[in-house]
């Protein structure tokens, strides 16, 4: 009679188990095929060491194709509005959001967080801003973000010399710049001195240059648009004296060739001992720390744009709404940003979006400029979410170009760009 | 038997049959992957179409004028350009390489013959990839080969005054191997009598270049120029991988500007109205082409 009871309690037991979640989402994925389209960043080499960890737990083989940025919105959209997508999970960068909502491209999540009772309150509230919900639903669970702010060279900004010649130059002690004129004038001055360049800058067409000259354009206190009346404000006196700034680094005192420059350059540069300062990501860290090919190992530190606000931009889990096997990409979601996985990306170098993981004593002693992050986010924004919002960039672009390549005065570039960015916002259903 | 005599059922009206039997499979495969593709895009040139919006209005002429009042003479402008830079250049380079590998008893041609083919052997992103680090402002080997003799170091594909300049250079060192293996053929299939007469009536080199050699090959070098600028004329694939378009629009072609309208942008009524412009310059160009053959 016992042995009947166990073997019966036994046989009750493997059944719960056979239907418990971890089970069904084995038989989900079992013999999928997860592809991934990611950017060549430090966070997709981070997911590229730990993925044999979910084709282990999951049946599933997870094949990422890491391409330059420039080629990810080109290879993404045919195959969003293929019938099927030949990307199963997407990484979408956060001046995609709005499109890929308004193209009905991205599923939304929240019947799988609230049946897998997902806790997004683990997201720092920007984030989840930026690259979480759009109008109310979640389309995405943020994946990594990357602030921005000044990368510098710490050991010449704390050499004595240096400091004692700065105070006679400007009459006060050495301190990080405060305002975007204040950081132009130490640019300038630093790279004279030190007969280097005085910034390393990113001005190549179209994504490089607005990614970092919409830094000088909030530090100034400007923004592209009213975001109450949609009304555009790249004609105000903020907006011009960012350009001006901007243009007057990139004609003394970045390096040659800079408006050709992306931020593999600009990390290069840097990696080179060639330049002082930049304006560039948190995310060039682990490669400026990487002792098989920086020369500034252990000289580089990090501190916030100088001004109002920095530009703040992430990407995003998401699921295409053409996905082959929508249940298996969310199965991927959730493993991917849970804890332990989110964690082991961040040692490796990524950057989460998870606030605990920059509380943890390990994880900033690994990589202390992360401990910046939290100061980094609370001034900064991003892009408004808006169905052309990929367009507000190629647009941003042109006036850029027509300043730094072809001598246009800021005041009038910016004037006449006026009609175009009034024209992006004509209609949105993002906006009503 | 005329084409009045041929009755049902005869032989020369079954071989007629047949002959469209035959090329059905080609002409039905060029349709579908040419022909209603094409049609599509003329189509969709007269239409609204923004790709997160989807399918519009009928637009009429509005995305022509469109295209046609912005950047349109610009790009045209750099188009041309660069056309007629790499053309010139590679055909002075490669006509003066097809003469030289052209002498009787040249030691070692089939050797020079392979290493001057290697570059159109690359694939464009290779030799763009290649260039692009050659070129690197800070870790680039051309501006340290330069301090060498006093030059400082140059923007190249970041100066907006040296950008065009560079990719011509890149495009030369590219394509002129494809003109030296036409001119090339062309030479080797000339006849050599005239040329021999002229030498024994005493005629110097410059002189059977000027009055035998060039009069013989001007139907394969028209034909030559004409295909190399046709390809030129719709150069996209080195201005994406080395500048995209930039510094501020300095190398923008056509082509970059269709792929920008439509990938960029999303804006595929207008990038199929750039693209059918272009394709008209490029008919044009053809059919001067087949005129001139025909002719010669």
């Amino acid at each position: 009679m016992t042995r009947v009871k166990f073997g019966t309690s036994a046989a009750v037991l493997a059944f719960l188990a056979a239907a418990s979640p971890a089970f069904a989402a084995s038989d989900v994925c079992k013999g999928s095929d997860i592809n991934i389209l990611m950017e060549t960043v430090p966070d997709t080499e981070a997911l590229q060491a730990i993925k044999g960890d979910f084709e282990k737990q999951f049946g599933a083989k997870v094949n990422i194709e890491a391409v330059n940025y420039s080629l990810m919105h080109e290879k993404l959209v045919p195959s969003l509005t293929a019938p099927t997508s030949s990307y199963d999970v997407l990484v979408v960068d956060s001046y995609w959001v709005g499109e890929f909502k308004t193209a009905g491209w991205i599923k939304d999540l929240d019947a799988w967080i609230a049946r897998d009772k997902i806790d997004t309150s683990l997201y720092f509230p920007a984030l989840m801003a930026l690259n979480g919900t759009v109008q109310g639903k979640t389309y995405m669970l943020p994946f990594w973000q990357y602030a921005m702010g000044i990368l510098y060279r710490k050991d010449i900004v704390e050499d004595p010399a240096f400091q004692a010649a700065y105070k006679e130059q400007f009459k006060r002690d050495w301190r990080i710049p405060t305002t975007l004129e204040e950081f132009a004038e130490v640019v300038k001055w630093s790279g004279k001195q030190k007969d280097m360049y005085g910034i390393a800058m990113a001005a190549q067409r179209a994504d490089p240059v607005v990614m970092e000259a919409t830094n000088y354009l909030f530090a100034e206190g400007g923004d592209f648009y009213d975001r109450k009346t949609w009304k555009p404000t790249m004609d105000t006196p903020e907006a011009t004296k960012a350009v001006t700034i901007y243009a007057d680094l990139i004609n003394n005192a970045a390096q040659p060739g800079a408006l050709g420059a992306n931020f593999d350059d600009v990390a290069n540069t840097l990696k080179q001992g060639k330049a002082i300062f930049a304006i560039s990501y948190l995310f060039l860290f682990p490669t400026l720390e990487d002792p098989k090919d920086s020369t500034v190992v252990g000289k580089m530190a990090f501190a916030p744009v100088p001004g109002k606000d920095s530009f703040l931009g992430a990407w995003g889990w998401a699921v295409p709404t053409n996905a082959k096997n929508p249940d298996c990409s969310w199965e991927f979601l959730k493993w991917v940003e849970s804890k332990d996985v989110a964690y082991k990306r961040a040692l490796a170098g990524g950057q989460p979006t998870q606030m605990w993981i920059y509380e943890d004593a390990d994880f900033i002693k690994k990589w202390p400029a992360m401990s910046q992050v939290g100061a980094a986010l609370e001034h900064s924004r991003g892009l408004p979410i808006m169905s052309r919002s990929t367009q507000l960039v190629e647009t941003f672009a042109e006036v850029m170009g027509s300043v730094l390549a072809n001598n246009v005065p800021p005041a009038t570039a910016l004037a006449d760009s006026q009609d175009k960015f009034g024209r992006l916002v004509k209609g949105d259903p993002l906006l009503k | 038997m005329t084409t009045a005599t041929i009755r049902a059922g005869s032989p020369g009206r079954r071989r007629n049959l047949a002959q469209y039997v035959f090329v059905a499979p080609a002409v039905i495969v060029l349709a579908l992957v040419v022909a209603a593709p094409l049609l599509y895009s003329i189509y969709l040139s007269f239409q609204e179409y923004i790709i997160t919006y989807g399918m519009g209005d009928f637009a009429g002429f509005a995305n022509y004028l469109a295209v046609l009042s912005d950047d349109f003479a610009h790009v045209s402008w750099v188009t041309l350009k660069l056309t007629v830079l790499c053309v010139v250049f590679e055909f002075v380079i490669a006509f003066g390489l097809a003469l030289l590998l052209n002498q009787p008893h040249l030691p070692g041609r089939s050797f020079y013959l392979i290493v001057l083919m290697i570059p159109v052997l690359m694939t464009p992103v290779a030799v763009a990839l290649m260039f692009r680090l050659m070129f690197n402002p800070s870790l680039g080997i051309v501006n340290w080969l330069i301090s060498l003799v006093g030059i400082p170091p140059q923007g190249w594909f970041g100066d907006p005054h040296l950008a065009l300049a560079t990719v011509v250079f890149v495009d030369v060192w590219h394509e002129t191997s494809l003109m030296l293996l036409m001119l090339y053929a062309g030479l080797k299939a000339m006849p050599s009598e005239p040329v021999e007469a002229a030498r024994i009536d005493g005629a110097s080199r410059l002189q059977i270049l000027r009055y035998v050699t060039w009069p013989l090959m001007k139907p394969i070098i028209m034909v030559t120029l004409m295909i190399r600028m046709i390809a030129a004329l719709k150069s996209y694939d080195l201005i994406y991988m080395l500048t995209q378009g930039g510094p501020g629009k300095a190398t923008e072609t056509i082509s970059f500007y269709a792929y920008r309208l439509g990938f960029r942008f999303l804006d595929i009524g207008q990038a199929a109205a750039v693209s059918f412009i272009l394709l008209i310059v490029v008919t044009l160009l053809t059919l001067v082409l087949l005129r001139t053959m025909r002719e010669n």
